[in-house]
């Protein structure tokens, strides 16, 4: 009974999620190998050589080298790794806050969910950058201030998430079933709300570092941010101003491209996620 | 019921497969359709009916050319004589073949009724047929102005069936139109729907509510693990169990309040399931050696079709 | 035992439309009392009531003369006419079966669970292959009084025939209280101790009659 049609009906689309999962595989690996890097390079690497100041890019130093002759590479990656750890725990504070609101908003009284709601308003309302440079600027110029800055203004996008997910999931038909058979808040939390909930909150981790790393790295090439010493992507952007001039475009083009590189796959990596861990994309 | 009017659809031999997750990467195929053959003619409402899980949606879906990604199908089927390509199916849906929509939802909240249901068309003469179907729907004059959220539930459900009532399409699928209604509600529905065959059109009734199908389809095509296994007259289900052929009609008709309740034992067998022989053998009480050989072919008998060696 | 609504009014905002408004409805364990009325007069609105998922705007509901408590188990349980939002996506059916309690290999058994279908996640299932999981976790919970709300709408007649004997068996051995809402008067009749239509159920109260 097996007559073909006259066409050739599509390819199913198999494998696509071990496709996916393998690129996230790959795209992690690579954070890892930025992050132990950064690690490895002492100050020793990136020390003055004024014998090699100045080089435009070669084999030897493929971003070539700055004015005090410090290979630009090694910096680089160096200011990669900084802003990974800026990022990862100005993004894990973020993600904490955002999670104590969620609850506080779902599982408190109503008026606490209205104060919530307001507070989300209010800090979506203000500008990013100027709430964070006022912080910065408070605690005085240095990783704690700019690590509290960034955590305070990006909590707000996943509290809304995770509240309206948990609003809704304290609807569900079988969460009442489940309070109605005995069972405790603690316990409905942990077996119900939970699996459901982690997924999304790694995702929206994840997705928060490119927003973290880019502001690290905007605030501090404003000068509000890391100090001077650190080999920070802002600060070496920020630094390469003085030598563009001079005709030392490499200084500022390599560093620029790698945070953008950095940023993109971050993204990457947090939508991979999310398609990995929504149950609604399992037939993709 | 005509039968020497043309056909409309055939369906002959239809499979759809799919790929599925299973574990957390490994894709399998599973045979959601088997083997599906049946023919809708104008001015005739056919129902199929079968237990959830027996493919009924995806034969709207394979018929409109609307199946999800990742799935794959064969078999043949015609549109008035002629093979439904992919190409054909776009040329065809919404002009010829059409889904009754099923949920106010399926409305633009933001736009009054009539415009929406002359869809897009200006023209006075559109304007005039919109006000005839909905005086023939039994719908005020001034429903037209009203918007979507305006509409009470039986409004509602005839503005939509006006949508499939004012354009050209001579082939209607209904795919479960009725759950959710009150029983004289779904009379209703059904009525404007028989209504709608008595004017030519051919209507594709797809339910798993068997009382329903019995009082307003001509004919009735069962519908088991994906494949038919009767097809039979609605008056075959209207005089009982010895009009009908198949074992599985029989059990069905014999599980309603009114007839029995009877409660046959078993379950469908789930799309990948390897079973060699009759997919109803398991649960049938005719059940011999033979009928494990293979999956018995459809055959004529007593007027209708049948997918049984027992049956006579 | 007894489980009753007394004259309940049940608005979903404070000052929105009532639901309900004065209903009174008892039912009484070994009986089994189909309600029936057209759609969008409160059935499902009373059934989660009376089985504590929503709490009445005006009156009580009572369990043996006591209010419901608003927290810990309760032996009423509700099977609703959906049951793919009745279980957990996520779990497995063996998880959604030990939630109410160990499972009876034999009842799933008569209630035709096949074994491998415990090792499935929802999404896996048909909607009738869900609602025997629904109707096993009901009778596994140990519950006095179930309400099933439309719980065979969906189903073909096999499996609503087949899911209905069992629950009657049930019921009957263990002299459980059922409530029955339903569109099919056939069904009703084959299921019920007694029937009774909604509209006859209310008296309006002072308070509330001019809410609709």
């Amino acid at each position: 009974m097996d007559r073909p049609l006259a066409f050739d009906p599509p390819l199913p689309r198999q494998n696509r999620r071990l496709r996916t999962a393998v690129g996230c595989g790959i795209l992690l690996a690579i954070v890892a190998a930025i992050f132990v890097a950064g690690l490895f390079i002492g100050n020793a690497a990136v020390a003055a050589d004024f014998a090699q100041k100045g080089l435009p890019p070669s084999w030897q130093h493929p971003f070539g080298t700055d004015w005090l002759g410090r290979d630009m590479l090694l910096r680089t990656v160096k200011g990669l790794s900084v802003s990974i750890t800026v990022g990862a725990v100005a993004a894990l504070a973020s993600a904490v806050i955002a999670i104590v609101m969620a609850a506080l908003a779902a599982a408190g009284p109503r008026w606490l969910g209205g104060a919530v709601n307001w507070l989300i308003d209010l800090a979506m309302g203000v500008p990013h950058l100027v709430l964070l440079i006022l912080i910065a600027f408070a605690c005085g110029r240095g990783m704690g201030g700019l690590l509290l800055g960034i955590a305070v203004t990006h909590w707000m996008n996943l509290a809304r998430l995770l509240r309206a997910e948990m609003l809704q999931l304290r609807g569900q038909p079988y969460v009442m079933v489940s309070r109605r058979l005995g069972h405790s808040p603690a316990w409905v939390v942990r077996r119900h709300f939970l699996p459901h909930l982690l997924p999304q909150c790694l995702v929206g981790l994840v997705l928060l570092f490119p927003h973290a790393i880019l502001h690290e790295s905007a605030l501090s090439f404003l000068g509000y941010g890391l100090p001077p010493e650190q080999p920070a992507i802002g600060i070496i952007l920020s630094e390469s101003l003085r030598y563009l001039t001079g005709g030392m475009w490499w200084l500022a083009v390599f560093p620029g491209l790698a945070l953008v590189a950095l940023v993109i796959l971050f993204d990457t990596l947090g939508n991979g996620l999310k398609k990995l861990l929504a149950p609604a994309s399992a037939q993709e | 019921m005509d039968i020497n009017a043309a056909p409309l659809l055939e369906v002959d031999g239809l499979w759809v497969r799919f790929g599925r997750t299973r574990g957390r990467f490994a894709q399998g195929q599973l045979e959601a359709i088997r083997d599906l053959s049946l023919t809708v003619r104008a001015g005739e409402i056919v129902a199929v009916v079968g237990a959830s899980g027996a493919g009924k949606s995806l034969l709207a879906q394979a018929v409109m050319g609307l199946l999800p990604t990742g799935a794959t199908m064969g078999g043949a089927l015609r549109y008035k004589g002629q093979p439904l390509t992919p190409k054909r199916q776009r040329q065809l849906r919404g002009r010829e073949m059409a889904l009754v929509p099923q949920a106010i939802t399926w409305l633009d909240p933001l736009m009054r009724v009539g415009p929406q249901v002359r869809g897009g068309d200006n023209r006075p003469q559109q304007a005039e047929r919109q006000r005839a179907v909905f005086a023939r729907l039994g719908l005020a004059p001034q429903t037209e102005r009203l918007y979507p959220f305006q509409l009470s539930g039986g409004m509602a459900r005839r503005v939509l069936l006006s949508t499939a009532v004012i354009g050209t399409a001579q082939l209607l699928i209904a795919d479960e139109p009725t759950p959710g209604m009150a029983p004289g509600q779904a009379a209703e529905a059904l009525g404007i729907l028989r209504q709608l065959a008595h004017d030519g059109r051919g209507v594709l009734l797809i339910t798993h509510d068997l009382e329903l199908a019995v009082r307003f389809a001509g004919s009735i095509v069962v519908f088991y693990a994906g494949t038919t296994v009767e097809e039979a007259l609605a008056a075959d289900f209207a005089a009982g169990p010895a009009a009908l052929r198949h074992p599985y009609s029989q059990a069905l008709w014999r599980a309603l309040p009114q007839n029995g309740f009877e409660a046959t034992a078993g379950s469908q067998p789930h799309a990948g399931t390897p079973l060699p022989g009759c997919l109803y053998a398991p649960r049938c009480p005719l059940m011999t050696a033979a009928c494990t050989q293979q999956n018995p072919p459809l055959r004529a008998l007593r007027g209708g079709m049948v997918r049984c060696i027992h049956a006579t | 035992m007894q489980l009753e609504a007394a004259n309940v009014t049940f608005r979903y905002t404070a000052k929105g439309p009532a639901v309900l408004s004065g209903v009174s409805f008892a039912v009484k364990a070994g009986e089994r009392v189909g309600l029936l009325g057209p759609s969008g007069q409160g059935k499902t609105t009373l059934a989660r009531l009376l089985a504590g998922h929503l709490r009445p705007t005006e009156g009580r509901v009572l369990l043996n003369s006591q209010p419901l408590p608003a927290k810990g188990a309760l032996p009423v349980h509700l099977i609703s006419q959906h049951p793919e939002t009745a279980v957990n996506p996520r779990w497995k059916m063996r998880q959604v079966l030990e939630e109410a309690g160990a499972p009876d290999p034999d009842m799933l058994g008569v209630l035709g669970i096949e074994p491998e279908w415990l090792e499935r996640t929802p999404g896996m299932l048909s909607g009738g292959e869900l609602q025997r999981f629904c109707v096993a976790r009901a009778l596994a919970s140990g519950a006095r009084f179930i309400i099933a709300d439309e719980i065979s709408t969906m189903l073909d007649a096999i499996t609503q025939a087949q899911i209905w004997q069992h629950l009657l068996a049930h019921a009957e051995r263990r002299r459980l209280g059922l409530v029955v809402i339903t569109h099919n008067p056939a069904l009703a009749q084959r299921v019920c101790t007694r029937v009774v239509r909604l509209e006859t159920l209310a008296h309006p109260a002072p308070n509330s009659a001019s809410a609709q």
